[in-house]
């Protein structure tokens, strides 16, 4: 049993806040919220909103459709009113099925007239016949704003008269975890031994810099917003010389600031985690809204040859336990390690029933020096043990062609050796990311949907709806886990891939990398993340 | 220490007689002297080179090294300092890599009084790509981009590091080694972001070692206003009437960049770390 709620009001209303609010009030009691925000690129006014799916059963995506929608504006409504099956309006705006008094409201509860979100968070209580009592404690978030919220929201609780439907209502279950892209992916940072986050805000990368800002002086590192994106990732890069565990992050604008430094990872072989939250392009795009069109430009970022591994999570506990291996994988092999996300895995809070486990246990993988130590040293697996300045010896890092100690070389032995050392690295970095699962199959079925990262929600949500179908999702694209993904695809009768994107990079890889051919593409390039409906409408068109 | 401890054995390719073999003199005395003084171990000095003919210093110069990319020297300084405050940093550009390519993060280095030592190479020409303008070129220079002589004005980077906060700025002739060494000795004491600009002459592209020598005169350190006015004596230009002046302008004392973000050597105090990661998941029960 579900059911969706839209809140919708203007920038400056509390409406993220209120939903997530709401959210809480049922996760705490064993039921899963989807929470899913829309806001464009302003601070005040505008239009706003939050769709929350409640479910019994695990849910992973939102949907269009509401079973009640809350308006706050008119704007809000006006824009709105027929995704819903119930509008409750403000009694000021024209339209909708129930009214509530919100100016009275808050003025009889000498409220700030921002708190008017409770009194409907309230109403929304009485219509599913819900016992207040949670939404109270959930709104212990509201810190010392709680009790004039509590006193709003009863009040709402009370001018609601209108249609009740009863939703039942769960008792005696385990809370679940209800978290946000950004935040798991911050805590899987601080859980990986993070020394120091630099970054240059940038939507929808910023939240990540904000918590870990936050959180600083808790987990003992240090957040430094630096002057632009190209000091940002040459800092790192010095930082990650001097010892230091070190992650920044960025949307695609900035990336393209960074390609060079990142090239300059690949030569230095300095441990580096670069977090890409992606926006809808190109250049400024849409800001504030979702796409993985720059999913090739972050793939094959960086002139030069060089190895990098790829990873894309597809939900919050993912987003967790893949950014620890990113900081494993970078600081084992250091290779350039892109933990690549977007705006709706950023932004989206989701709801887990257990902590989530990393398959790694994080490590610097430092050797302390000695007079001699070469940090480019030639392996076999083309892995060189790295030590730091400071104490004993002459370190170096370059981005120039370079010999074992890192001095500079132009002479073709050399230079061949160095370019081997790394292309044996690449392979040593393919093996480890063989044992990290780097593809997960869903359900089963003749007919597959390959896909990556934030498109998770939708498509699992959509293989209730559908007969006959297995979903492949592919949480490394590079090294690409070519073997991985043929074995997934054996034998089936037709290939789907599903990408927010127009050009469908997916599909492309697939041909590259395991020569096949996919038979459908479904993709979605109006910057909004795809719903479950829309994925199962469109997979029956294919597979029927 | 011996000086030669600080020799590597790469055979070096600046022309023969270039004025950077004098400027690498005075940097390997003043750290010789430093080592032997006692100030720091020859383990904390950690060079940080951008692209050009100065950048070659980080293979001559037997210290641990970042060799990184053109103009992006400050912020590799930034990145060495938050990760080990310890470390002494001496970063190398040149004026097109400081000036041209790097401009923002010259201005930034010393707005955040990043506690380093940045020497720069200013020969007033793109010497390694065969000579073109930069940004301290003087006006209507004939250079290999403007045949037709050069459109633009020099800045002043003496000015710009004195307004934009660095607590110790300096100029020198490459070719005076023992006020050279003197002065870097000064500026990699200096607790702070030390700026010392060099003039290097470039024998090959544009040797103006008479102008520079005939031209210049010592000066004493003073307050902010003086020094600055002090530095706009000379504004890179080329005639009879200049005046170069050279020494220190500035010194002070104000809190480091480490200082305030409160860095420590994460990977010495923490060479494992073991957060209750649980705990914080607590927060979204």
């Amino acid at each position: 049993m579900e059911k969706v709620i839209l809140i919708a009001g203007g920038a400056g209303q509390g409406i993220a806040k209120s939903a997530e609010v709401l959210a809480k009030s049922f996760t705490r009691r064993g039921y899963f919220v989807f929470n899913y925000r829309d806001y464009p690129s302003l601070i005040r006014g505008g239009l706003n909103f939050n769709i929350l799916k409640i479910g019994i059963d695990p849910v992973a995506s939102h949907e269009w459709k509401a079973d009640y929608a809350v308006f706050l504006s008119q704007q809000a409504f006006d824009e709105h009113k027929s995704k819903s099956k119930l509008s409750i309006t403000d009694s000021k705006i024209k339209g909708g099925d129930l009214k509530v008094d919100l100016d009275t409201i808050v003025q009889k509860a000498g409220a700030p007239k921002i708190a008017a979100n409770a009194a409907m968070l309230g109403a929304l209580y009485k219509a599913m016949q819900h016992d207040t009592q949670p939404l109270m404690d959930a709104m212990a978030d509201y810190g010392k704003h709680a009790d004039i919220n509590r006193k709003v929201a009863w009040e709402g609780f009370q001018a609601y008269d209108g249609k009740i439907s009863k939703f039942s209502e769960l008792q005696g279950k385990d809370a679940n975890y209800f978290v946000s892209g950004s935040w798991a992916i911050s805590m899987g940072a601080i859980a990986s031994g993070l020394d120091l986050y630099i970054a240059y805000p940038m939507t929808p990368a910023t939240p990540v810099l904000h918590i870990l800002a936050e959180l600083e002086n808790d987990f003992n590192y240090k957040t430094v917003q630096l002057e632009n994106e190209l000091a940002v990732a040459n800092g790192a890069l010095g930082a990650s010389f001097g010892g230091s565990t070190v992650m920044i992050g960025t949307s695609g604008g900035g990336l393209a600031l960074m390609g060079e430094a990142m090239s300059l990872q690949g030569m230095s072989e300095l441990p580096l985690v670069a977090y890409l939250s992606m926006r809808a392009g190109p250049a400024t795009g849409v800001p504030t809204y979702t796409g993985q069109g720059d999913i090739n430009f972050a793939l094959n970022i960086g002139h030069g040859e060089f190895s990098r591994a790829a990873i894309v999570p597809g939900d919050a506990r993912e987003a967790y336990e893949r950014t620890v291996e990113a900081f494993y994988l970078t600081n084992k092999f250091g290779v350039l390690s892109l933990l690549i996300g977007d705006k709706h895995i950023s932004e989206s809070n989701y709801t887990h029933a257990s902590l989530p486990v990393p398959r790694v246990t994080p490590e610097r993988f430092l050797v302390g020096a000695t007079a001699n130590h070469k940090n480019y040293a030639i392996t076999s697996d083309g892995v060189s043990p790295r030590a730091v300045p400071g104490k004993k010896g002459v370190l170096r890092a370059t981005s120039y062609e370079h010999d074992e100690a890192g001095m500079t070389v132009e002479d073709e032995p050399s230079i061949i050796k160095m370019v081997e050392k790394r292309i044996r690295k690449a392979r040593t970095l393919e093996k480890a990311v063989s044992k990290l699962e780097p593809v997960t199959v869903y359900g089963e079925g003749k007919h597959a949907i390959v896909s990556w990262g934030s498109t998770k929600g939708a498509i699992i949500d959509a293989l209730k709806h559908l007969k006959d179908v297995k979903f492949v999702q592919i949480s490394y694209l590079r090294p690409f886990p070519a073997k991985e993904v043929e074995a997934a695809l054996k034998g089936v009768k037709s290939v789907t891939a599903i990408e927010v994107s127009v050009t469908c990079a997916i599909a492309n890889m697939l041909r590259e990398f395991t020569g096949t051919v996919v038979d459908h593409k479904i993709t979605k390039y109006d910057t909004r993340p795809f719903t479950s409906h829309e994925i199962v409408s469109k997979m029956r068109r294919v597979i029927k | 220490m011996n000086v030669t401890e600080l020799t590597t054995k790469v055979p070096n390719t600046w022309c023969p007689g270039c004025t950077n073999f004098m400027l690498m003199a005075g940097v390997k005395k003043a750290v010789t002297e430093l080592v032997n003084e006692g100030v720091f171990t020859k383990e904390q000095f950690t060079t940080v080179a951008g692209i050009g003919c100065h950048a070659k210093i980080y293979d001559y110069l037997n210290l641990s090294g970042f060799y990184g990319l053109h103009g992006r020297v400050p912020p590799v300084m930034a990145g060495l300092k938050l990760a080990n405050p310890n470390l002494k940093v001496l970063g190398f550009s040149g004026d097109g890599d400081a000036f041209a390519e790097g401009m923002s993060h010259f201005i930034h280095f010393c707005r955040y009084n990043l506690d380093a030592t940045y020497i720069i190479h200013n020969n007033q020409i793109f010497a390694l790509t065969t000579g073109q303008v930069t940004p301290t070129t003087e006006p209507g220079a004939v250079t290999k981009s403007t045949p037709h002589g050069s459109p633009f004005r020099p800045i002043n980077p003496i000015t710009l590091a004195l307004e934009s906060g660095a607590t110790f700025v300096a100029r020198e002739y490459a070719l005076d080694l023992p006020n050279l060494s003197e002065t870097l000795k000064r500026a990699m004491k200096h607790k702070g972001a030390s700026v010392v600009e060099i003039l290097q002459p470039c024998i090959t592209f544009k040797d103006v070692r008479d102008f520079v020598k005939d031209k210049m005169f010592r000066i004493e350190p003073s307050d902010l206003e003086n020094a600055v006015k002090t530095a706009r004596g000379w504004n890179y230009t080329k005639d009879d009437a200049t005046r170069i002046p050279v020494g220190v302008f500035y010194e002070t004392q104000y809190p480091t960049l480490e200082e305030k973000v409160g860095v420590k050597v994460w990977h010495e105090e923490f060479p494992k770390r073991e957060h209750k990661v649980e705990e914080l998941w607590a927060r979204f029960k």
